[in-house]
C-alpha cells in the first residue's frame, strides 16, 4: 500500500506592506481594529498652543510606554486573558498599534508553542518582573 | 467616575502619572500600583507594583475603572524620579572628553573608509547630509535618524568597527565578538587525523 504522507503546511499571517513604514491609517486592518480618529480633547475652537501642549503630552506618554515595551523584550511575561486563562511566555515585540504581541516559548495547557502571536483584544493584563 | 477610559485623552492620562491608583479590569481583578505611563495609542496603563519590582500593563480595552488612592499624599520625589527613569538606559556615561574626541575621530575615519559621506557637527557626527546623527559616546544605540535603511547601515558600521588597539576598553555590549574565535585550526588539515586509534584490538581472540 502506498500511503501519501500528509505534509504540514504552515501559513503565516500576511506581513506588513514592505513599501510603507508599517503604519498605514488606510489599511483595512487599522480601520477595523483601531479608532478612526486619535483621542484628543479637540474642539473646533481650540487654540494651536493647547493642541501643541497636548501633542507634547502624548509624545511623552508614548515614549515612556515604548521604553517599557523595550525593557520587556526577552523577559518572561505572564498574560492574564479572558476566561481566566493565564499563560507565560518570553516577550518578543508588540506591533505599532498594540494589536498583537509576538512571543516565544508560550506555555499552554497543551504544550509549549515555540512561536506565537497573541491578540491584544484577548489579553486583559500582562505582568513581568524588573 | 470614568465611563470610557479610552476616550479620556492625554491631558487626563498625563495628570494620572506617578499617582498611586487602583485599577479594576474586565475580569474583576483589581490591580494597585503607581502609574508609570498611559499609552495614548491603546490607552494601556503601565503600573509599578508597590513593592517596586513588578510591572503590570493593563490593556486599554479592558480597563473598567481607575481610582486614585491617597489623593492627598504628597508625591515622594524619590519615587517620582524612580518612575521616570524606570526604563531608561542605565549605562554610566563616559564623560572624558578626550576619549570622546578620539572615539569620534576614529569613527569618522572608519565611516569614510566605507565610502559613506560623514562630517563633524557639534559634539557628534552627521551622516549623509543629516539623515542620521551619531551622538557621543558613539555606540550603536546612539544613532538617531528617520531613515531606517541608513540608520541600520550606520549601526552595522559601528558594530563592525575594528577595536581600538591602543585603548583599554571594557566590553561594550554593542560590539560584535570577533567572528573567528573558535576556528584556529588549519582548514586544510583533516580534523580527525590520528583519532581512530581505538580500534578494538582483540577481535581475533575467541
Amino acid at each position: 500500500m502506498n500511503m501519501m504522507r500528509p505534509v504540514h503546511v504552515m501559513r503565516l499571517p500576511r506581513g506588513p506592506d514592505p513599501h510603507s513604514r508599517g503604519f498605514d491609517p488606510q489599511s483595512p486592518r487599522f480601520i477595523a481594529l483601531c479608532r478612526t480618529s486619535i483621542v484628543s480633547s479637540l474642539t473646533s475652537d481650540m487654540d494651536p498652543e493647547e493642541l501643541q501642549r497636548e501633542q507634547v503630552m502624548r509624545a511623552e506618554l508614548r515614549e515612556r510606554f515604548l521604553r517599557c515595551l523595550l525593557s520587556m523584550a526577552n523577559k518572561r511575561v505572564r498574560f492574564n486573558m479572558y476566561e481566566n486563562v493565564k499563560v507565560e511566555a518570553t516577550f518578543g515585540a508588540s506591533d505599532i498599534d498594540v494589536l498583537n504581541f509576538q512571543v516565544t516559548d508560550l506555555q499552554t495547557p497543551i504544550g509549549i508553542q515555540k512561536e506565537a502571536l497573541i491578540r491584544s483584544q484577548d489579553v486583559i493584563s500582562l505582568s513581568f518582573d524588573l | 467616575m470614568q465611563t470610557d477610559w479610552s476616550s479620556l485623552g492625554p491631558a487626563h492620562w498625563s495628570a494620572l502619572t506617578h499617582k498611586h491608583v487602583s485599577v479594576r479590569a474586565d475580569n474583576g481583578h483589581e490591580l494597585r500600583g503607581h502609574v508609570v505611563t498611559v499609552d495614548p495609542v491603546s490607552a494601556s496603563l503601565v503600573l509599578l507594583d508597590s513593592g517596586g519590582s513588578k510591572v503590570h500593563v493593563v490593556l486599554g480595552h479592558s480597563v473598567k475603572q481607575v481610582q486614585i488612592q491617597d489623593q492627598d499624599q504628597d508625591q515622594d520625589p524619590e519615587q517620582k524620579t524612580r518612575l521616570e527613569t524606570l526604563f531608561t538606559d542605565s549605562d554610566p556615561a563616559q564623560n572624558q572628553s578626550l576619549d570622546l574626541d578620539r572615539a569620534r575621530t576614529r569613527l569618522l575615519d572608519w565611516i569614510h573608509l566605507n565610502r559613506v559621506p560623514v562630517e563633524v557637527q557639534g559634539a557628534g557626527l552627521v551622516v549623509a547630509g543629516g539623515v542620521v546623527t551619531v551622538n557621543p559616546p558613539f555606540r550603536a544605540k546612539d544613532c538617531v535618524g528617520l531613515n531606517q535603511v541608513v540608520l541600520d547601515r550606520v549601526q552595522r558600521l559601528i558594530r563592525n568597527q575594528p577595536r581600538d588597539p591602543d585603548q583599554d576598553l571594557d566590553q561594550d555590549p554593542d560590539q560584535d565578538q570577533p567572528r573567528d574565535q573558535g576556528q584556529d585550526q588549519d582548514p586544510d588539515q583533516p580534523r580527525d587525523q590520528g583519532r581512530h586509534i581505538d580500534q578494538p584490538q582483540d577481535q581475533s581472540q575467541p
